[in-house]
């Protein structure tokens, strides 16, 4: 072999080498030892380590056929990280070369045996002057060294983490090149620490030092578990500047806050500029731990980063939020959605109507916040159980932690049941499936409900299914989905139901199937040791409400938005009555609310505002796409007719069989699922709603499929190949090559 | 900052996405073509497939596709009998770090040897712009001149993203 770099490089001679090899972490540390500070000892792996490991491996090329499969910027997060997961998990089955193995190990015994470490990222764009990356890779903390190179891997595998990815794509950085140097340093006890700015980065003030400051050690304050004292001191004299004006802090006595000082006035004259440090201990004992040019001085105030270190929130924010969402949000939705439904017809007094109207606006907008702040955030309980359980366990599946989740029902699952059972009512009263589907074809010049009460006294067996199907229409279809009320249109839905009594029914699969799980649970379990026995139980917990929940929430908050629906329709009338509104509008807009009761409460004349047809792209006859990427979020093949879905009013034409085409489903229409041989769905994701009922009823889905719903056209021939994520278009034909043969 | 969440506001679903590009597939089929100096050439003849490396020039409209050949060679006799043809054009000497960089265009056609002198002396002319090095082997007398009519074009990129072309009015 030519001249290799080097594998292992002290952190004490680090800064001899190149940044490529060991990153600013690792050399900006060493330069501090250079000049004479104390940095806890160390080693740092190099760049080439892991060049090797994963050449060994065949990693970048496994990265490469995830990652870029799909154009970066076509993929929503969630894809992202699903490329993310399935990265890792190749990460955490891969083998460290022996000879590399053995060197770490071998350098890691130089400590006295019972040392912990610290397992750190300093990849090579990691901590330089214009992107610092602050949190954004993984480090771990009081490491022994049987878990170090287990615990190196995930620091390998973070370079490629959804928030790695996304913000080296939005600063333009390489990433089909990227690698990651890991140092590895000795943990040491204190009673003090803290960080340190020489300059405010938040307003760019250049005169002042900003210190968070707490008793212990410093993962403390990084992990948000304890609250820090804060001090501004003025860079030149060390007068504390805090806003109540005392003149002491309580956590360090003066000479040591000035001894502090004079160490960070010391360490920016190293670097040449204001500096971010972290750092524990005073006076002798003080002890840099990282240091780093302040990024994005004077130019954004506001923290860039902090977006993506929102997408995976902290464990313990996770608890947190846990309890709020499943104790306090959940169970008061529910009573306030509950008491809407209750309070019955609309009253006729005007004033009273426009109180109701107003409740439910309220509601709404404040619901609509707590979508975004809580709801969202709290899907995250998923991935963090997945997460948890792929590195306890290492499946060859890194979804097998779906199997784990669905321990009770989701409120979709039980309506769809209930559209089922109905469906199979039909397919045995042959009389009566002969009635529906006469009416159906609109034959009897009756309405829907009109001809539910004829079947009730007329056909066998007619009242127990009307009476089942209105049910099924107040009690679950009351929910409001893309400007409509999905119990608007009963004739769709008894279409439906027709439809469903001819397919015949789709048992679940094995995600249902409880002896599977528990075989799963109880590896869990055993894996996890007395030890570990409780925490993962909580992570489970949490997982299972977070499925729960986030599937729920979308069918609560439809039911929600439907009360604001039906208010606003009927304000609407009444304005119309009143001649205060010229022409009804076609579309309801329910952030339109304050609006429509402000001209019912003053009488005032109400201009709907203008609906923008989205823009169409021009099709190509010349263009046709013949197969299509995405994921493989449901199993098995399939060939059938597509039928694309672009809103509610196309679900009265499905037909039982057919291939459903989407943008995006969500849990409020997942009713139409039961009825399909194979999804295909624009918004991607190995979570989202359709591929998890798709994979329930064992119907193949791809989705993340991108501009499905206008490459692909209703009747189009479709083969799904939901094992590789593949939609093909149309047969393997050589039509105008022969009809061409024959012209000439 | 891009909506990568691409979370419906609320359970308000308006259908969206964030791919906004209009697709480049014509382009990125002609910048391929034209990029791409040498072409797999597939004939057929007893059943038996055959292909063979060429070097090709591609009309402006993309609907003609210019070889030459000597008319000694097993190519030019499979042409004469049998005119259905296909090409593949690729780009993966220039990728072989990544399969989901490489592009490559399967196309169909028919092809038939040039004999009238106006067509030979546009055709060479575009095949010898293209390749001016086989001058002397484009214009040699014992060396035949194919062209190929087009009739579509299969795109592959990102590894299994497949497209259809049908250049002019085929379609």
């Amino acid at each position: 072999m030519g001249t290799r770099q080097p594998f292992i490089v002290s952190l004490a001679e680090a800064y001899d080498y190149p940044t490529e090899l060991l990153g600013n972490k690792a050399r900006n540390l060493s330069l501090c030892i250079r000049e004479g500070f104390h940095v806890p000892s160390g080693f740092i792996i190099s760049a080439e380590s892991y060049r090797v490991f994963t050449g060994h491996n065949d990693l970048q090329q496994r990265i490469d056929l995830e990652l870029y499969r799909k154009s970066f910027s076509s993929m929503r997060w969630e894809e992202i990280w699903d490329v993310a997961l399935r990265i890792r998990s190749f990460f955490l089955k891969a083998i460290v070369p022996a000879a590399l193995e053995k060197e770490i190990m071998s350098y890691a015994s130089k400590w006295p045996s019972g040392t912990k470490f610290a397992v750190r990222s300093s990849a090579a764009a990691e901590d330089s002057a214009s992107a610092s990356f602050a949190g954004i890779h993984e480090s771990y903390l009081h490491v022994t060294p049987d878990q170090l190179i287990e615990t190196v891997k995930l620091v390998w595998a973070s370079l490629w983490s959804d928030r790695s990815l996304l913000y080296r794509d939005e600063k333009k950085l390489d990433s089909r090149h990227s690698t990651m140097p890991v140092l590895i340093q000795v943990m040491e006890p204190s009673s003090i620490s803290g960080l340190a700015f020489s300059a405010d980065p938040s307003s760019g003030q250049q005169d002042v030092i900003i210190l968070e400051v707490i008793s212990g050690s410093l993962d403390l304050l990084v992990d948000n578990i304890e609250e820090p004292e804060r001090i501004k001191l003025k860079k030149d004299s060390g007068r504390i500047l805090n806003p109540s004006g005392e003149s002491t802090t309580s956590l360090m006595a003066n000479d040591a806050l000035e001894a502090l000082r004079l160490k960070i006035l010391a360490l920016e004259k190293i670097f040449g500029k204001p500096v971010d440090i972290e750092w524990t201990g005073v006076d002798e004992a003080f002890t840099v731990l990282q240091v780093r040019p302040i990024t994005g001085l004077n130019s954004k105030p506001e923290d860039e980063r902090a977006w993506y270190l929102t997408l995976t929130p902290g464990k313990n924010s996770l608890l947190a939020l846990t309890e709020r969402v499943e104790k306090e949000l959940i169970p008061k939705l529910i009573e306030e959605v509950g008491q809407f439904v209750s309070e019955g017809p609309f009253p006729e007094d005007n004033g009273l109507f426009s109180e109701r109207l107003e409740q439910r606006g309220q509601s709404y907008r404040r619901w609509k916040k707590t979508y975004r702040d809580d709801f969202i955030p709290f899907a995250h309980g998923i991935r963090t159980f997945g997460t948890y359980y792929n590195d306890l366990i290492k499946p060859d599946d890194p979804y097998e932690f779906i199997l784990l989740l669905k321990t009770e029902d989701l409120m979709a699952g039980k309506r769809n049941r209930q559209l089922q059972e109905l469906g199979e009512v039909l397919s045995k009263n042959k009389t009566l499936k002969n009635k529906v589907s006469h009416f159906l074809a609109g034959q009897d010049k009756v309405d829907t409900n009109q001809f539910l009460e004829k079947i009730k006294t007329e056909t066998a067996g007619g009242a127990g299914f009307a009476f089942a199907f209105e049910k099924l229409l107040t009690e679950q279809m009351n929910i409001y989905y893309e400007k409509v009320s999905l119990a608007d249109n009963p004739c769709s839905l008894l279409q439906n139901v027709l439809a469903l009594s001819g397919d015949p029914l789709k048992k679940e699969k094995e995600a249902g199937d409880p002896a599977k799980y528990q075989t799963l649970e109880k590896a869990y379990l055993e894996k996890a040791g007395p030890g570990k026995q409780t925490e993962a139980l909580n992570w489970l917990r949490i997982g299972r409400l977070s499925w729960k929940l986030r599937d729920d929430d979308n069918i609560l908050l439809g039911k929600l938005e439907n009360q604001l629906y039906l208010y606003l329709k009927e304000g609407l009338n009444r304005l119309f009555k009143d001649g205060l509104v010229t022409d009804l509008p076609e579309q309801i807009q329910l952030d339109d609310w304050p609006v429509v009761l402000e001209s019912l409460q003053k009488q005032k004349k109400y201009n709907p505002p203008a609906i923008k047809a989205p823009a169409q792209e021009e099709k190509s006859a010349a263009l046709k796409p013949r197969q299509l990427v995405g994921h493989p979020s449901s199993k098995g093949l399939v060939t059938g007719k597509a039928r694309v879905i672009h809103s509610v009013d196309d679900f009265k034409d499905v037909v039982a069989g057919e291939i459903l085409v989407f943008d995006a489903v969500q849990p409020q229409i997942t009713f139409i699922i039961p009825l399909a041989a194979g999804i295909v769905e624009r918004r991607g994701g190995m979570l989202v709603h359709s591929s998890i009922i798709a994979r329930e009823l064992n119907i193949p889905a791809v989705n993340g499929v991108s501009r499905a719903t206008e490459l692909i056209e209703t009747g189009d021939l479709l083969t799904l190949n939901g094992d590789l994520g593949l939609v093909i278009i149309g047969e393997p034909e050589f039509k105008l090559e022969q009809a061409d043969l024959l012209l000439n | 900052m891009k909506n990568r969440y691409d979370e419906p506001d609320f359970v308000d679903v308006v259908p969206g996405r964030i791919d906004n590009a209009r697709d480049q597939v014509e382009s990125e089929i002609r910048a391929l073509c034209f990029e791409q100096p040498f072409a797999v050439l597939a004939t057929q003849g007893e059943g038996q497939p055959y292909t063979n490396l060429i070097s090709y020039a591609i009309s402006e409209e993309l609907s003609h596709l210019v070889f030459s050949t000597p008319s000694q060679t097993r190519k030019y006799s499979l042409i004469n009998k049998y005119k259905k043809v296909s090409l593949l054009i690729d780009n993966r000497a220039q990728q072989p770090e990544s399969i989901n960089l490489i592009r490559a265009v399967t196309i169909t056609g028919k092809a038939r040897p040039l004999e009238d002198p106006k067509e030979v002396e546009h055709w060479s002319g575009l095949l010898i712009k293209r390749h001016s090095y086989l001058e002397k082997f484009i214009t040699s007398p014992s060396s035949s001149l194919i062209l190929v009519d087009i009739i579509r074009f299969f795109y592959v990129r990102r590894f299994q993203e497949v497209y259809q072309w049908v250049p002019g009015n085929l379609s």
